[in-house]
């Protein structure tokens, strides 16, 4: 397929008459369009930034005729690459569409514009006495339509689910302008196939989305939290399998590898004793009167322990989420750059993986910081290294392909949570006809292939 | 080679610039991602791109208020505002010089422009030349609020007045609020504090770093720690939030050391040395009255200073005035959006703004609508 690789002043002419202040073609403003999180770059053609559906159904009529190829974005956090052009064409921002159109306290759906902040609309349901519950440790940094195209997880999914299970309904420009309007305000809906979850981690492949209905729940009235250490991070996931076993189910569950606790004791103060090495960070969320009741029930089942610290309400709470959240920036100290994993394996194979991931680390002089999300089975595995040291950076980069395909063998993913983008070979965990399969499903929605090419899958 | 942005995104949610626009370049990464290949830390020679360079990047560059929001939202803590103040010194400007002598030698002249500028009317100043005007009659002094509350030192005030203090008055007190000066030091002595003579103090050097105008923040920085030193280093009582971040600084740059430890120790806020106020409210006390929280505190003590003394406070959601850094002369519009936006983050009911840095206070007078007073808090306390 042939793709414009430069604008005509015809091209200019269009742009500028569609979004008048809203289109940029000048180098400086085009930078930080050129890349992500992930720091790979691209070529940017021109960033639009469309404050009306209409204005996208024209851009993307427009678009799918001139073979101009086009690369949506949110807030720009993918690391994995997902917002950076593979190949010259049109960023468009979806930040000038961040309206939250409506929260309904009686249908519980929140009907929003991609570009809204993930944080606000959290906050919003809060005041209203509801809860959207998908919380990615990148919340703040985030809008809901990047979360929705990834479909982000986060800290609560061993409880609440991801983003995927709160997308009841969306519309969504495809190639060519046709609006499409998939599920609706219903919790259930079973006629004909599921649409909507087609666009769910579809990593901008398929349309842009232009509104989205979100499942709410209630607001938990209270929550409490339980950081607990162990000698070992064998010692710690055995002792997280009694939770389960007793048949409780936390809203989070965090675990910290040796490795972790290395660098959290030489980077400050830690209140644990010298004997624990890995750290569990449990928390309990519910009703008032009952969360005191399920904490204390949790802490009895790990009885194996060598030390806890319980935190209830959010400010005792926050104390001990700060150690967890000082996981990342402490991790500097192995070294001024990063490459971050986010494999996901059955819950039981936590603890085989991660061992397995630190031996190839350690093969290739590498040591492997392991935190994640133990209650799905989600693994951030980081590797910290220094990028004007070739033969370390060289290590580094050989570590995280081995880990990749290592996490297979778990029947793991080789992304849990940050999406393919243009850093996977998806080829490797996908099935041949499942794969063909996936690529023809793209073409019905994206003949001529303009919507983010080689990415995602 | 220093790290630089990771692209992260943190800084969007803070960014008050961001909040005006919307758009990724306008944040704080968007920003770094054209400063950074121009500064040597961060960059080698070979990797700059002819057409990245400041003449290319500044007018996008520069749209920065300085509020170091980002700096704390960052996980590898790095400030926008400091690198921006580099690239600016390594790129002198003529009206780099025009800016020093505006702080260094014109304070003086600041009334008078005040008071010829309130002459002009609105309606005749072309709509580009309406924020500046609106700045210049902000400085005006009207002084003419009777206080809220009276306070005087409590009989359990667990203060220790041992050592002297003397009040850092910053240029915004000198030339324009002189009252502020007075009262704080008169609210110390009352307290039973020695208060030494503020008079060889010139402006904290903030605005200078800002600009990038290392010279003159140099010289000013040096000319202060001296008068702290010939004073026998007492404590410094500072009732600006930018005076007091700018200050605060001296302990990292110039001094060091034992003498960088001292000077921390002595900096605090004026509402630090009043623990233990009693107050009485007068008649003219609002019920609820508006507080703007100065970006440039790290930790606003005056706000539970006011709480306690002034019950009714309500804080507004705005997240910065706009007046930080030199915004205000690079892109008026945008610095007046910003206070404007801040003015209408408070409760319609909010008739009264009060404030704790000098900076905001002129710049949130500036936009005030009609019928909406923006004062410092020294102006509604007295003994």
């Amino acid at each position: 397929m042939s793709y414009v690789t430069k604008l005509t002043s015809a091209h200019r002419a269009f742009l500028e008459d569609l979004f008048k202040e809203n289109v940029s073609f000048d180098k400086p403003s085009l930078r930080v369009y050129a890349s992500d999180a992930s720091n790979m770059k691209g070529e940017v053609l021109a960033m639009v930034r469309p404050t009306s559906v209409e204005q996208v159904q024209e851009f993307m009529r427009w678009a799918d005729a001139e073979r101009v190829v086009v690369h949506p974005r949110g807030r720009g956090t993918s690391l994995s690459g997902g917002c950076v052009p593979t190949l010259p064409g049109i960023v468009v921002s979806m930040l000038g569409m961040d309206r939250i159109l409506d929260i309904s306290d009686t249908d519980f759906v929140a009907t929003v514009e991609p570009g809204v902040g993930t944080t606000l609309l959290q906050a919003e349901c809060e005041k209203r006495n509801m809860f959207y519950p998908p919380d990615p440790a990148s919340s703040k940094a985030t809008s809901i339509g990047g979360n929705v195209v990834t479909c982000a997880g986060g800290l609560r999914a061993v409880k609440y689910g991801v983003t995927r299970d709160y997308v009841l309904g969306c519309d969504v420009v495809i190639p060519g302008g046709k609006l499409l309007q998939l599920g609706g305000r219903t919790q259930k809906d079973v006629i004909g196939l599921d649409m909507t979850r087609f666009m769910v981690g579809s990593e901008g492949t398929l349309g842009i989305l232009t509104k989205l209905h979100l499942k709410l729940i209630p607001k938990p009235d209270a929550s409490a939290s339980l950081l607990v250490g162990y000698s070992s991070l064998d010692a710690a996931l055995s002792s997280m399998g009694k939770v389960f076993a007793a048949g409780i189910l936390p809203s989070a569950v965090e675990f910290m590898n040796e490795t972790v606790l290395d660098i959290l004791k030489q980077t400050g103060e830690y209140p644990w004793p010298d004997t624990v090495n890995s750290l569990l960070l449990f928390q309990v969320d519910g009703a008032e009167d009952t969360v005191p009741l399920e904490i204390a029930r949790l802490s009895k089942q790990i009885d194996d322990a060598l030390w806890r610290m319980q935190g209830v309400g959010k400010e005792e709470e926050n104390e001990l989420w700060g150690y967890r959240r000082r996981v990342s920036a402490a991790s500097y100290v192995l070294g001024p750059d990063r490459i971050g994993g986010d494999m996901a394996v059955p819950r039981g194979q936590i603890l085989n993986a991660v061992r397995r991931f630190e031996s190839l680390a350690e093969k290739n002089g590498k040591r492997l910081i392991a935190f994640g999300h133990a209650g799905d089975g989600n693994i951030h595995a980081n590797l910290h290294y220094d990028a004007s040291d070739p033969d370390d950076a060289e290590r580094t980069q050989k570590t995280h392909h081995e880990m990749d395909a290592a996490v297979l063998e778990f029947g793991g993913s080789l992304s849990g949570e940050h999406g393919g983008g243009c850093l996977k070979d998806v080829g490797r965990q996908l099935g041949e006809d499942e794969h063909e399969m996936m690529l023809k499903v793209r073409s019905l929605f994206d003949p001529n292939g303009i919507l983010n090419p080689k990415k995602g899958y | 080679m220093k790290r630089g942005c990771t692209q992260c995104g943190e800084c969007l949610n803070v960014c008050p610039v961001y909040r005006q626009f919307s758009r990724e370049e306008y944040a704080p990464k968007g920003k770094r991602l054209l400063l950074e290949p121009l500064h040597e830390d961060f960059s080698a020679a070979h990797e700059k791109d002819p057409e990245l360079d400041w003449e290319h990047i500044k007018e996008l560059a520069r749209l920065c208020a300085g509020c170091g929001k980002c700096q704390q939202a960052c996980a590898r803590k790095l400030s926008t505002a400091d690198l921006l103040s580099d690239v600016r010194a390594q790129h002198p400007h003529w009206t780099q010089h025009f800016w020093s002598l505006w702080i260094k030698h014109m304070g003086p002249m600041w009334p008078s422009l005040g008071m010829l500028a309130s002459l002009v009317p609105g309606w005749v100043a072309p709509k580009g030349l309406r924020p500046s005007l609106d700045s210049a009659k902000a400085m005006v002094n009207k002084h003419n609020l009777k206080p809220w509350v009276t306070i005087s030192k409590g009989a359990s005030a667990d203060v220790d007045v041992s050592t002297p203090v003397v009040v850092f008055q910053g240029c915004t007190a000198k030339n324009i609020r002189p009252q502020w000066t007075e009262k704080a030091q008169n609210l110390l002595r009352a307290w039973g504090y020695e208060v030494k003579d503020s008079s060889g103090f010139n402006c904290c050097g903030g605005t200078m770093h800002t600009a990038g105008i290392y010279d003159t923040m140099h010289e000013m920085q040096q000319k202060n720690i001296e008068h702290w030193r010939a004073l026998g280093r007492p404590r410094i009582a500072v009732f600006c939030a930018s005076c007091h971040h700018a200050l605060a600084d001296y302990a990292n740059s110039p001094l060091s050391g034992q003498e960088a430890e001292q000077w921390k120790q002595s900096l605090m806020p004026l509402s630090r040395l009043l623990k233990g106020a009693e107050a009485h409210s007068a008649a003219e006390k609002p019920e609820l009255y508006g507080y703007h929280q100065p970006c440039h505190w790290k930790t606003d003590e005056d706000m539970p200073f006011l709480q306690e003394i002034l019950p009714g406070l309500v804080k507004g959601n705005g997240i910065c005035c706009g007046m930080g850094g030199i915004l205000q002369i690079t892109n008026p519009d945008l610095s007046r959006n910003m206070a404007d936006s801040c003015m209408q983050g408070f409760p319609r009911q909010a008739r009264n703004i009060l404030t704790s840095c000098s900076g905001c206070t002129i710049q949130l007078t500036a936009a005030a609508p009609e019928g909406i007073t923006v004062n410092h808090w020294l102006d509604v306390v007295t003994l």
